[in-house]
């Protein structure tokens, strides 16, 4: 022994310096590792959802994205996608904290993060619960709103290019539309439909009655349920004069109109 | 089998039951790691020495932490990195400290320094260009050249991946040869 390591084993004999208990360090290891599990099983949970709102058949309008920048930002779950990332980058912190997380790379770490919470979160969608985190979610934080009201509540939005409703009338050189709210419409371009179709369009609204369409699209199970919520015939319960027949009733390719 | 025979992890995991054994471990890393520290900080002797107690004070309390998988050495210097660099940044100091010129032989020549340059770098201005580089550079040149460390030990000393620390060398001998250029041309 030398005069240092003389000099420092007194002072620790003196001051009863103690190591610091190994299950501290166990632990602290195992919260880490914890917290790194936590955020992949949000992620998977938030990563159904984000497949859950592309699962509304919105793909076929990204060609007009171009046109309708503004329509990206509300086809993509700007908020979850916004979540994953940050959970993403949250993965990262918790894993350099472990004993030895430091020798993966960052980017080793988000992709496995990114691996695992996609095929968690492919699970949790193909078993149908995609729907209930996120209606869950979004009735106990109402600031995030519901994907189905938000993706419906588009096709009211005539100014914003979006026009959604049934088809009660056919004329040679336009049609006519009723919307959610009763308002009819000129919808020109729209020569492929018949009466009694229920219909989204896109395109752009020429005036308060007017609309000129880019694209229509087909009718789909989530719209229908939303103009049956939503149409004033049908939301004053008054069913004889809801225009639209209940979803389950209606046979295939018959007349929709309730005539 | 004497206690100067075994291995540095064999007697770290001895003194926690029998504390006699960690002045072997101090014994065994003391000028190293006073080398270490003046290295990376130009600490004074007496201030080295100072930072010196405080590492193996915090490798003492912190023994059950020791994982055997990696070796002790990269484990008690990253103790010692990690308390130099958070006192240095307190105490920001410039004072002159030296490099051997065996060590800066090993540098130069590990360094792609070209000739005509390797003349007129010595090891005072090399050690003076070591700290006008940025920390991170600083401590990968240190740690590879002059503390001779491998690959896996510096990624254990910094907490970084390997192949970080193969880009961070990479970068710090550049960033040498252009602050020298930038100092002294």
């Amino acid at each position: 022994m030398n005069k240092f390591s003389d000099k420092l084993m007194a002072k620790i004999k003196k001051e009863k310096i103690k190591h610091i208990p190994s299950w501290h360090f166990v632990l602290k290891n195992m919260v880490f590792w914890s917290l790194f599990a936590v955020s992949v099983l949000v992620g998977a949970m938030t990563f159904s959802v984000i497949i859950f709102a592309f699962s509304y058949d919105e793909l076929e309008i990204l060609p007009y994205v171009q046109y309708h920048l503004d329509l990206l930002m509300q086809i993509l779950p700007v908020f979850w996608i916004f979540t994953l990332t940050i959970l993403l980058l949250v993965s990262i912190i918790f894993v350099k904290k472990t004993k030895t997380g430091y020798r993966y790379s960052s980017i080793k770490i988000v992709g496995l993060s990114f691996l695992i919470s996609l095929l968690l979160g492919g699970t949790i969608h193909v078993l149908g619960m995609s729907e209930k985190i996120e209606k869950t979610l979004a009735k106990n934080i109402p600031q995030i709103g519901s994907i189905g009201e938000h993706r419906a509540g588009r096709w009211v939005m005539p100014e914003s290019g979006f026009l959604a409703g049934i088809v009660v009338e056919k004329k040679s050189e336009y049609i006519v539309l009723e919307d959610v709210n009763r308002k009819s419409w000129k919808i020109y371009n729209a020569d492929r439909v018949q009466k009694g179709d229920l219909i989204r369009v896109v395109g752009v609204m020429k005036n308060r009655d007017e609309f000129i369409a880019e694209k229509v699209l087909p009718e789909n199970e989530r719209m229908n349920m939303f103009l049956e919520k939503h149409h004033k015939g049908c939301m004053m319960g008054d069913d004889e004069n809801c225009p639209i027949a209940p979803v389950d009733s209606r046979p295939r390719g018959a007349n929709r109109l309730n005539f | 089998m004497t206690l100067e025979s075994l291995s540095d992890g064999e007697i770290a995991e001895r003194s926690l039951e029998n504390p006699e054994h960690f002045a072997v471990l101090i014994n065994r890393y003391e000028s190293k790691l006073l080398a270490y520290i003046r290295r990376i900080s130009s600490f004074s002797y007496e201030e080295a020495e100072d930072i010196l107690q405080e590492i193996f004070l915090s490798a003492w309390r912190n023994l059950n932490d020791f994982d055997t998988n990696v070796k002790f050495s990269s484990w008690i210097y990253r103790i010692a990195h990690n308390k130099t660099i958070s006192t240095f940044r307190k105490n920001k100091k410039y004072e002159k400290a030296e490099i051997s010129d065996e060590l800066f032989d090993n540098l130069s020549s590990n360094l792609d320094i070209p000739e005509d340059l390797n003349k007129k770098i010595n090891s005072e201005i090399a050690h003076k260009i070591l700290l006008l580089l940025s920390d991170q550079h600083k401590e990968v040149l240190v740690l590879k050249f002059l503390e001779e460390k491998n690959y896996e030990e510096i990624s254990d000393i910094l907490k970084k991946p390997m192949g970080t620390v193969a880009t961070l060398i990479s970068r710090a001998k550049k960033a040498f040869l252009e602050t020298y250029k930038r100092q002294y041309e």
